[in-house]
């Protein structure tokens, strides 16, 4: 299309661009050199408040020890990602089957949210041993309610009409849900994703800081303890990456295989 | 054929009640015969219509094609609703195949095929790679009629097919379904509200009144076929929609019309 051409050539467009990318990396970047000269005006000491500059020389330093424990970061979250996904896709179907299971579950659901899961996460050292697993139990447990709530929505949600429609053409139930209410609700299932990615990331970190031995939140506890402050700093920087990177691929996926979804179109950042 | 004998159907309220949307109702639609179901909204013709469909089970009474008793929805028949209820993930091409594939058919080209035939009739060729959200309404029930013939039903059961379209496609659908029922001959119970459409589609029509649900009764229509929109001019058609007028609303508005 010409006029698109011309508009995309053009200095307006150029404008649109400043606005929408220019702008922010502006201001990012305004904010580190305020912070920059703040610390070294001010003389603040280096274990209360790093420059970035100081954070960025040691953490590159050290990039071997915090690849080691990003590493180790991640599997957490992932596993605890793939278990919430796993139990959370039966879970809404069983809580959207009958009015028996909803109301057994519920209760059940809401009690293992409304326990904290920091004051919970040394109950399960204790139960499930000092290794890997109650930390990515802890890791589930945090992302995997948003997750079977928006699940159990999108299922619930289904338009009388297109369950009656499945029917009308001898659907199995196991028909329907795969053919018709599952699809249904893949932009809620999402919706749920992009949270549940989110949260198991904070999981991840809420389970190091109670065991572990590997881990940028485990990294960050020794690295305090030392007062390494400018490594805790960048231990942070990463852990942020790691989440909005996680929460861009569940973005993309959504938009590789199921364009259709209402979803797939919102701004990536949102 | 299509028979209903001393139909009773009652839904239990939510303070538990029971409410009779149907009573007594006796139809018999022949092979290839167009029956409209009509009257005001309450009057349970949709809930016929889902009796036939085999998604609801009488109360009382027996519903039956060919003599079977219907205790399931069949293979042969097909289903339209108000809302097109195409699947927004699917293309036209796969909502149309739809059907084969919950019926546990082969996907053949010869399906295609069929589904672009089908397309081609309603007038939506080239539309078989869209997204229905990229349809009109109007396009969009076509595609739903199209899906209903897909399995090759003898019997069509449409709920108020054209009911959520605007009066100028409504008149378009009308014509495109004479169309079709010329080129595809169908048993077709057709669910409406408006007494023109009735008229200008139906054989017979049964009219019916509300609380409970009853076929009030059971109009011939004497136009010939096949139907066109002229013969809304025609005596008969106003004699024939007069008279279905005054069995929904009594004399009282029978003049205004």
């Amino acid at each position: 299309m010409p006029t698109r051409l011309e508009a995309s050539s053009g200095p307006r467009q150029l404008g649109l661009w400043f606005q929408s990318v220019g702008v922010p990396v502006l201001a990012f970047a305004l904010l580190l050199a305020v912070w920059e000269v703040a610390v070294l005006a001010f003389e603040i000491p280096v274990f209360l408040l790093p420059a970035p500059s100081r954070i960025w020389v040691d953490s590159a330093d050290n990039a071997g020890v915090l690849l080691g424990h990003s590493i180790a970061t991640l599997r957490t979250v992932l596993l605890g990602f793939l278990l919430s996904v796993v139990v959370s896709l039966p879970l809404a179907v069983l809580l959207t089957s009958s009015v028996y299971a909803a109301n057994a579950i519920y209760p059940l659901l809401v009690l293992t949210q409304s326990i904290p899961k920091v004051a919970l996460a040394p109950i399960l050292v204790i139960l499930l041993g000092a290794n890997e697993l109650p930390r990515v139990v802890v890791t589930f447990l945090v992302a995997f309610f948003p997750l079977v709530i928006a699940v159990a929505t999108g299922l619930f949600t289904v338009p009388k009409d297109l369950v009656e429609l499945g029917r009308s053409y001898r659907g199995s139930w196991l028909q329907i849900l795969w053919r018709i209410r599952l699809p249904y609700a893949v932009p809620m299932i999402f919706s749920g994703l992009k949270v549940a990615i989110t949260l198991a990331v904070v999981g991840a970190v809420v389970g190091e800081f109670v065991n572990a031995d590997a881990g940028l939140g485990y990294f960050i506890i020794t690295s305090t303890a030392f007062f390494n402050v400018p490594l805790a700093y960048g231990a942070l920087v990463i852990l942020s990456i790691m989440g909005i990177v996680l929460f861009q691929l569940v973005v993309l996926i959504e938009r590789r295989f199921f364009p259709w979804s209402p979803g797939a179109n919102a701004p990536a950042m949102s | 054929m299509i028979r209903i004998e001393q139909v009773t159907r009652d839904f239990k309220s939510r303070d538990g009640t029971l409410l009779r949307a149907l009573e007594g109702i006796d139809l018999a639609v022949n092979e290839h015969e167009f029956v409209s179901l009509v009257g005001a909204s309450g009057c349970g013709k949709s809930t016929l219509l889902r009796l036939i469909a085999g998604l609801l089970p009488p109360s009382a009474g027996r519903v039956s094609i060919n003599g079977q008793p219907v205790q399931a929805p069949r293979v042969d028949t097909g289903l339209v609703f108000q809302s097109p209820t195409l699947l927004p993930w699917a293309t036209i091409e796969d909502n149309l195949l739809f059907p084969l594939r919950m019926l546990h058919r082969p996907v053949t080209a010869a399906a295609r095929e069929e589904a672009h035939d089908l397309l081609r009739l309603v007038g939506l060729d080239g539309f078989a790679t869209r997204f229905p959200n990229e349809l009109s309404g109007g396009m969009q029930q076509r595609a739903a009629i199209c899906r209903a013939l897909m399995h090759d039903p003898d019997i069509l059961l449409m709920d108020e097919p054209f009911g959520a379209l605007d009066a100028l496609t409504r008149e378009e659908m009308s014509l495109e379904l004479l169309r079709l029922r010329r080129e595809r001959p169908k048993t077709i119970v057709f669910v409406t509200h408006s007494i023109a459409e009735a008229v200008l589609l139906s054989d017979r029509v049964a009219v019916m009144s509300p609380r409970p649900g009853r076929i009030e009764a059971l109009i011939d229509v004497p136009l010939p076929h096949p139907r066109r929109f002229d013969m809304e001019g025609d005596e008969a058609f106003h004699h024939c929609a007069q008279r279905i007028r005054t069995l929904i609303f009594g004399d009282r508005y029978a003049d205004a019309a």
